[in-house]
């Protein structure tokens, strides 16, 4: 009877198969594990007289030129800035302190427009506070 | 009797190494299981296609992925002809009524003439939400 009481005290956990298994397990997520993270840049729309980007007056309109240059006005307006698009997210937090009330913005791509530049515009719309950025189809 | 000693010190010290190694182990386990990411919807980024940088990259909430390689245009992963991509949106929206996000992944060196297309399609067949795909990258950009 204390024989076995003894034994049961001096009982040690093997370590070795425990390692094995974290090892395994590790090597799995490792494999399995995703390094680079991707999302999306999200645009509500619709066609025609659905767009929101109409209804709303002043709405900043973000023309991409053929240069990747980017002309910016207030609801189409003639007067049009130059901005380059590192310049864009300060120039549209600037407007969006004189029209606070301004949440859409409208992407106008042309067709040799550059993806990654039309990416860019709506990541800097984005940051200055404009929710509702939209893309003017062609 | 000298040599039983050495081996009962032998032992005393694997048994001393392999502690932190256990400890280490598991650390290591519970960071993977912290990154890794349950239940989310996962963009496959395709195999040569550069995605543009963007920081303000939230989650996918949208099902269905096309995929724009010039002028091929992949639903799924399933080539079709520009002609046949709205009608073959507006079939996929009907058999999913309560979703309305369309995922585009293009190549960062496109122009977004190839891209509109897509665009078109997308807006005929119903899908309100368009998503394009990025990197998130708070860096880089």
């Amino acid at each position: 009877m204390f024989k076995r009481k003894r034994k049961g005290d001096d009982a040690e956990i093997n370590l070795v198969p425990f390692i094995d298994l974290l090892s395994v397990c590790i090597c799995f997520m490792l494999l399995t594990a995703v390094w680079i993270q991707a999302g999306v840049l999200e645009t509500k729309q619709g066609l025609g007289t659905e767009s929101e980007a109409k209804k709303d007056t002043a709405a900043l309109w973000v023309e991409i030129g053929l240069n990747n240059d980017l002309l910016v006005s207030v609801g189409g307006n003639k007067a049009k800035k130059r901005v380059h698009v590192k310049n864009l997210e300060t120039y549209a937090s600037t407007l969006k302190g004189q029209y606070p009330s301004m949440k859409t913005a409208l992407v106008l791509p042309s067709t040799s427009s550059n993806y990654s530049t039309m990416i860019k515009a709506m990541n800097s719309l984005k940051k200055a506070d404009f929710p509702n950025v939209g893309i003017a189809p062609l | 009797m000298s040599f039983k000693t050495r081996k009962h010190k032998k032992e005393i010290g694997s048994k001393q190494i392999l502690t932190p190694l256990v400890d280490c182990f598991a650390i290591v386990l519970i960071y993977l299981l912290m990154a890794t990411s349950f239940g989310q919807i996962e963009v496959k980024i395709p195999e040569g296609m550069k995605l543009p940088n963007a920081t303000e990259g939230i989650t996918p909430t949208g099902s269905l992925v096309i995929e724009v390689r010039g002028q091929n245009y992949l639903i799924d992963g399933k080539s079709v002809p520009l002609p046949n991509l709205s009608a073959e949106l507006k079939k996929i929206a009907d058999l999913n009524p309560g979703k309305s996000g369309l995922i585009i992944q293009a190549d960062r060196q496109m122009n977004y003439g190839e891209i509109n297309p897509v665009v078109i399609a997308g807006l005929h067949a119903g899908f309100s939400e368009l998503q394009f795909a990025v990197i998130n990258d708070q860096e880089k950009l």
